[in-house]
């Protein structure tokens, strides 16, 4: 059994008139690597402030490591995040930062800061001013924060902002290697499906504040798969054809009037026939592959509309 | 007099403070312990008070490499169940074709022609069965550990020669040849025969059932023996990054007899001796490369 | 809490600011010992210093020289208003702890080392002035060490005070305007009241409170009534920037 890490219920932010987060349920799993994904001001960074007691909700619950959200003082220490923009003091090196923050959690062992320093290959300029640092080494420097002290559950907001291409990749592995050894949960957010889609195995979707939809990673892929769409009035008999006649055991009906063929161990124009000649009515038959991005702007479009 | 009698006062205050925090410390840290215990999680002791950090990293120190053992046993447990499913699945293909012959053989009217033909099929898949047996037999001893390596002087050419000679007819019908090139006769090692015999045998089993072309096995002397085994790379292509994954097999339905467990198999035994083995590709060549440490002639 | 004021220390112990500070207390203390002469930096708008002969030199500097308050600005500032400023307050909150608590630690932590700060220096002076000077110029420990504590629950008002106003305006540059021109805006506001007939009696209650006056009536006068109602009147500065700074902390959105 998969222990429940966070719940959340009905947690719905407001800043006066202006919601950031309407009702929105969720639940995670301990050893799942989450992602949040939805455009900018969608809600996500909200989300993550009152999971991490940075701002209180308006309404609704959330529970994390089983204990209700007025009582999480005492699991703080088991996570680890950055949020928004990595914060630290600029007169003082990344090693003392880190130091700072291990006098504050009561973490004895210095090895700990060099540790967490390698895992986001910052070994380097440890001892380099904050205020020094470009874009992407602060950045690191958040997610070492994040990394130190051995949570389990690690938040991270946009982690991947301002970081090259191989950098990204390195810390993809990083953040992968925790999560199968040390099985540490992340709950990572970004307004990039396609850079979530390599790390993530859960994903949630979230606009203005809604959770749209919450999927697992095998579901995504089918969704976005490469496919024949049918579309016809009578989707039962035509799936008879196409189990009996076709041998199209990969396939799955959508909607009352749609179906979507996985395989292709037919093409159209042989489905189409088979169909019509079984007396199906098809009114369109196609193939149809959605990359990522536009599953994405399909979904939030969904709901704007 | 005022003054030594504050100084004292502040001095005993202090020595009370430092006291009472690092009975504050214990407590905290007893309570901090009795709730790691309690859930599965990575966190350690923490020090409230600065008192006792020397003893706290100790404790972290001690529950850190309990952690990481814990790790280790459920990445080898989940690799033994991930077998066992291999297993059992590996073993039914055979069985179940067998069965099936035999119950067509019990059921129909056939000729006795047919009837034989049927029976060398049954024949066919049981010693298959057997074949596999044996494998897993091996395995298992090896994870187990029950087998350990002698340490004999003997000649490593003739050990390649022999295993060479074992597969000389199916190369030939393949229309297939195997290039031996050692630039000595004999090269006295400590190892075991047994087992690099078996190393052998995989790899050049291997390379006739997946690649292509001639076989060439080079022997490179140094201050360890390499032994370099180079053939055409067959279809479908391997994924290096798993070719030595316990039943990684570029066949993934398994009807053609392939267990995936060659070389696993080769690897372990290779490791056992304190060899390592890699494997390379250079174009369309595919290269395996064993390392053998080189132990020349103990008296 | 312990963690969190050992972590304030080894941040301050890395931070310019609060040297520089210290650097400036210890050249006024220093010259004040050298020159035979109490000095140092003065808030008061009314100063009213009369030179009793009978006072010696060290009482005199104590009851006189507020260039600690400066020092104690730049200790809450570093402390406190520069988490604001980087903040880096999101980081403990988060990971560390809650709000309240992590008001409490700062809030301790400041008046913990504003005093620390405060009685190391004053003692240092002492000694310094005990050897350069002799005891014609240093008055016994007891009464030095007394005069020190009657000012220690002043200090305190003063530390929670500016607590209370670095959490309450989060931004460094309006608590360092308020911390450095609040003893001359309330005389301001007391003379002002005292020139209106109506208001002359609360302004002179205001004035006697006055912090200047306080510090040396404290020391030079040996009124036990009104050392009584001084100790009341900071408790209760204490305890209200206590509670209005808990309050303006944890019932606002962190940023």
């Amino acid at each position: 059994m998969r222990e429940t890490i966070l719940k959340t219920t009905g947690l719905t932010k407001r800043y006066k008139k202006f919601t950031a987060l309407d009702s929105a349920d969720m639940t995670v799993y301990s050893g799942d690597i989450y992602g949040l994904i939805g455009r900018n001001g969608a809600g996500k960074t909200t989300f993550m402030k009152v999971i991490t007691d940075l701002t209180d909700q308006t309404s609704g619950e959330y529970e994390l490591f089983g204990k209700k959200s007025s009582d999480t003082a005492g699991e703080k220490r088991r996570i680890g995040c950055l949020i928004e923009n990595p914060a630290f003091f600029g007169n003082m090196t990344a090693w003392q930062n880190l130091r700072y923050y291990c006098y504050q959690k009561g973490i004895t062992d210095l090895k700990q800061i060099d540790r967490a320093l390698e895992l986001v290959q910052l070994t380097e300029v440890r001892n380099k001013k904050f205020r020094k640092f470009s874009l992407g080494m602060k950045q690191r420097l958040g997610i070492a924060f994040a990394l130190l002290d051995n949570p389990d559950l690690v938040i991270l907001d946009e982690p991947i902002n301002g970081l090259d291409p191989i950098g990204i990749s390195e810390l993809r592995e990083t953040f992968l290697k925790l999560n199968k050894e040390q099985g540490i949960t992340f709950i990572i957010s970004s307004h990039i499906l396609s850079e979530l889609y390599a790390v993530a195995n859960r994903f949630m979707f979230i606009n203005n504040g809604k959770v749209l939809k919450e999927i697992s990673k095998e579901e995504l892929d089918l969704e976005c798969s490469r496919c024949i769409v049918v579309k016809t009035s009578d989707t039962k008999k035509a799936v008879t054809v196409l189990e009996q006649e076709l041998g199209v055991s990969s396939y799955k009906v959508t909607s009352s009037s749609e179906i979507r063929i996985y395989s292709d161990e037919a093409a159209p124009d042989i489905i189409n026939q088979k169909l019509v000649g079984a007396g199906v009515p098809v009114s369109g038959i196609y193939e149809s592959g959605v990359s990522l991005e536009d599953y994405f702007k399909t979904l939030i479009g969904e709901v704007s509309e | 007099m005022t003054a030594a009698v504050v100084i004292l006062a502040v001095v005993a205050a202090a020595l009370l403070l430092v006291c009472m925090l690092q009975r504050h410390e214990i407590v905290s840290v007893t309570r901090e312990l009795r709730g790691l215990k309690e859930k599965k999680t990575n966190s350690l002791v923490h020090s409230s008070t600065g008192t006792a950090d020397r003893l706290i990293t100790e404790i972290n120190g001690l529950l850190t490499s309990t952690r990481s053992d814990r790790i280790s046993y459920e990445k080898k447990n989940h690799a033994l169940e991930q077998m066992m499913t291999n297993i059992s699945h590996d073993l039914r293909t055979p069985l179940t074709s067998a069965l099936g012959y035999i119950n067509i053989i019990q059921h129909s009217d056939i000729s006795e022609k047919e009837k034989e033909r049927e029976l060398a099929i049954i024949e066919k898949r049981l010693l298959r069965l057997e074949e596999l047996l044996d494998s897993f037999f091996e395995l298992s001893k090896m994870i187990s550990g029950g087998r350990k390596p002698k340490s004999d002087a003997l000649n490593l050419v003739s050990v390649i020669e022999e295993a060479v000679v074992h597969y000389y007819d199916d190369y030939t019908a393949a229309e297939r040849q195997i290039i031996l090139d050692c630039p000595v006769h004999r090269l006295k090692i400590c190892s075991d025969s047994g087992l690099l015999m078996r190393i052998f045998d995989n790899l050049i089993n291997n390379a006739l059932k997946h690649g292509t072309g001639d076989l060439s096995i080079k022997l490179i002397q140094g201050e360890n023996v390499g032994i370099v085994f180079r053939n055409g790379v067959g279809t479908p292509e391997p994924d290096m990054e798993h070719i030595f994954d316990e039943f990684y097999t570029t066949d993934i339905s398994r009807t053609k007899g392939n267990t995936g467990l060659g070389l696993a198999i080769a690897k372990q035994f290779t490791e056992m001796l304190g060899g390592s083995i890699s494997a390379d590709r250079e174009g369309d060549d595919f290269i395996m490369t064993v390392i053998l440490p080189g132990k020349t002639e103990q008296e | 809490m312990i963690n969190m004021m050992r972590a304030e220390l080894y941040r301050l112990s890395k931070s310019k600011g609060l040297y520089i500070c210290l650097f400036l207390l210890l050249f006024t203390y220093g010259m004040a010992a050298v020159l035979k002469a109490p000095g140092g930096i003065s808030l008061s708008a009314m100063v009213s210093f009369d030179k009793s002969s009978d006072v010696k030199l060290d009482i005199n500097q104590i009851s006189f020289n507020y260039t600690y308050y400066f020092a104690f600005i730049g200790l809450v500032f570093s402390a406190i208003s520069v988490e604001f400023s980087e903040k880096t307050v999101k980081n403990t909150l988060t990971s560390v702890t809650d709000k309240s608590r992590y008001f409490i630690a700062k809030f301790t932590g400041t008046v913990v080392f504003g005093l620390y700060v405060y009685i190391v220096m004053h003692l240092l002076y002492y000694i310094v002035n005990r050897i350069v000077n002799g005891t014609a110029y240093s008055s016994d420990f007891g009464s030095y060490a007394a005069a020190m504590a009657k000012h220690l629950p002043i200090m305190i008002a003063i530390l929670s005070i500016f607590s209370f106003l670095a959490f309450f305006f989060r931004k460094g540059a309006l608590f360092n305007t308020f911390a450095i021109g609040g003893p001359v805006l309330y005389t301001t506001v007391a003379l002002t009241l005292y020139s209106i007939n109506a208001t002359q009696k609360i302004a002179e209650k205001l004035l006697e409170y006055e912090l200047g006056s306080m510090l040396s009536k404290i020391v030079l006068d040996s009124d036990s009534k009104y050392l009584i109602s001084c100790f009341t009147v900071c408790s209760a500065v204490t305890l209200i920037s206590f509670f209005l700074g808990w309050l303006s902390f944890t019932r606002r959105e962190t940023d």
